[in-house]
């Protein structure tokens, strides 16, 4: 019996293959997925086309509106995260000229002692 | 209006309240994380604290299912494995809002994830990462690596498609000429969950009436029962995904096979796969059928790239990556390869 369920099940398995990728199958559904989504855009469409002549913002306006500002507020974020490096390295480059100068400084009167002690 | 996808996705959102009431999902994505930078409803999620001696490596995982399923159980945990041995990134896409549907590949590509990366780096105080893409998630590892190689230390592809000039049917029904892939996300605003779980299905229709006597032979403990209802909270949880970002995706992967063929193109330049510098690993199965074998990754197709592994496995697109015998030598040879990959270019950058 379990034998006969398990074959059953290939055959169907294998059926349901063929079916799933014969091209009339395939062009069928493709329509069916194209003309509900149609439908869709057309309701809309008609809808928005009704709500504008009240002039009222349609929701796709909104939405690009608002995908703006998110784009926007990844540019800010991205140019803050720059912002920081800079001044880090900003930061970084003033110590370096701070110890530059401290030992340009220490070396100087050295030099003048020098230059005193050759005087004398 | 009555709707189908709605009425469907109410029962969805029932099914997971119930087992949150039941506990079955107590333990589903139990690694701890913290939430490093969020965009929209895009996150970042670091699992590991970053230390010195660890690199950083962030997961990409794919656009139509959550990630969690690399964290599914604390025993069957990928996330917890890799987090002992990298700080460890995960990238959360979230849930798409409304505003974005009209979110383009090359917007998502150079302002969100752009801007996480850089996050990512500053966060660990690294300038490269390694990736890891699953699936979809794959090819915008892939896209990244080949637009920034100098910030990619290694690229991992667990069952993503590269060649989709393959005769499958999944490539077979995206690529028919009648249907209309502009249309359809056009009218639902994002690529509706319901239709993609549906080609999912259709992809091996037997899953129907196999999954239940599956679970009357394989359910027979609390343990094996524990595992089942895990995944199929998992499986029962899915997010639609971004609209425009879909379409650009299919039509450049599934329509224009773009990295083998016509170049991915961003900002007026085109990226083939060819040109990839960067060590790359793959994963594949010959038991997928949403991922065919020969439509992953092979060695020839990155000719230029500093180091080629493949793991062949075996088990259906998930369980590749997640089944008892890859976590056991795959899991710990793919650590390995990394590790390699890290001291291969440290040596390098010392002789530089």
């Amino acid at each position: 019996m379990e034998k006969q369920i398990r074959r059953m099940e290939e055959v169907v398995e294998q059926s349901l293959d063929r079916i799933t990728a014969h091209p009339f199958f395939l062009s069928t559904v493709s329509h069916l997925i194209n003309v509900n989504s149609y439908r869709r855009i057309w309701t809309r469409k008609a809808l928005e086309a009704l709500w504008k002549d009240l002039e009222l913002p349609i929701k796709s306006d909104q939405e690009r509106i608002l995908l703006s500002l998110q784009e926007m507020q990844v540019r800010i974020k991205g140019l803050q995260l720059e912002l920081e490096e800079k001044n880090s390295e900003i930061a970084r480059l003033k110590v370096v000229a701070k110890h530059k100068r401290s030992a340009a400084a220490r070396s100087v009167p050295n030099e003048r002692m020098t230059a005193v002690n050759l005087d004398v | 209006m009555f709707n189908l996808d709605t009425l469907l996705a109410t029962a969805q959102v029932r099914a997971l309240e119930h087992s949150q009431k039941w506990g079955w999902n107590q333990e589903v994505n139990s690694t701890p994380y913290e939430v490093i930078e969020s965009i929209g409803t895009m996150r970042l999620l670091r699992y590991s604290e970053p230390a010195p001696h660890r690199q950083p490596l962030l997961i990409i995982p794919s656009l139509i299912n959550r990630y969690y399923i690399l964290d599914l159980l604390p025993e069957k945990s990928f996330i917890a494995h890799l987090a002992q041995h990298f700080t460890l990134y995960v990238l959360d896409w979230g849930e798409a809002r409304d505003e974005e549907k009209h979110l383009s590949l090359e917007s998502l590509l150079e302002l969100h994830f752009a801007y996480l990366y850089k996050t990512l780096l500053k966060d660990c105080n690294r300038t490269q990462a390694h990736l890891l893409g699953h699936c979809l998630g794959g090819n915008i590892a892939t896209f990244w690596s080949l637009m920034h190689p100098q910030d990619v230390l290694s690229l991992t592809l667990i069952t993503t498609p590269m060649n989709l000039r393959v005769n499958g049917k999944l490539e077979t029904w995206a690529q028919h000429k009648d249907f209309d892939l502009q249309a359809l996300v056009q009218a639902y605003g994002h690529a509706p969950w319901l239709l993609l779980q549906t080609a999912f299905l259709g992809l091996n229709p037997s899953q129907i009436w196999q999954k239940p006597r599956r679970f009357l032979e394989k359910v027979k403990t609390p343990q094996s029962l524990r595992n089942f209802m895990a995944l199929e909270i998992w499986s029962a949880d899915n997010r639609s995904p971004r609209g425009a970002c879909f379409h650009d995706l299919i039509n450049l992967l599934y329509r224009q096979n773009c990295l083998l063929e016509k170049g991915f193109p961003f900002k007026g330049k085109r990226f083939f796969l060819k040109d990839l510098q960067c060590p790359v690993a793959a994963l594949s199965s010959q038991d997928d059928h949403i991922v065919q074998l020969d439509s992953t990754l092979q060695a020839e197709y990155v000719p230029q790239a500093r180091a080629v592994k493949l793991w062949h496995s075996t088990g259906g697109h998930i369980g590749c990556l997640l089944g008892q015998k890859s976590q056991s030598t795959l899991w710990p040879e793919l650590v390995h390869w990394l590790h390699q990959q890290e001291s291969i270019h440290e040596q390098s950058q010392a002789v530089v």
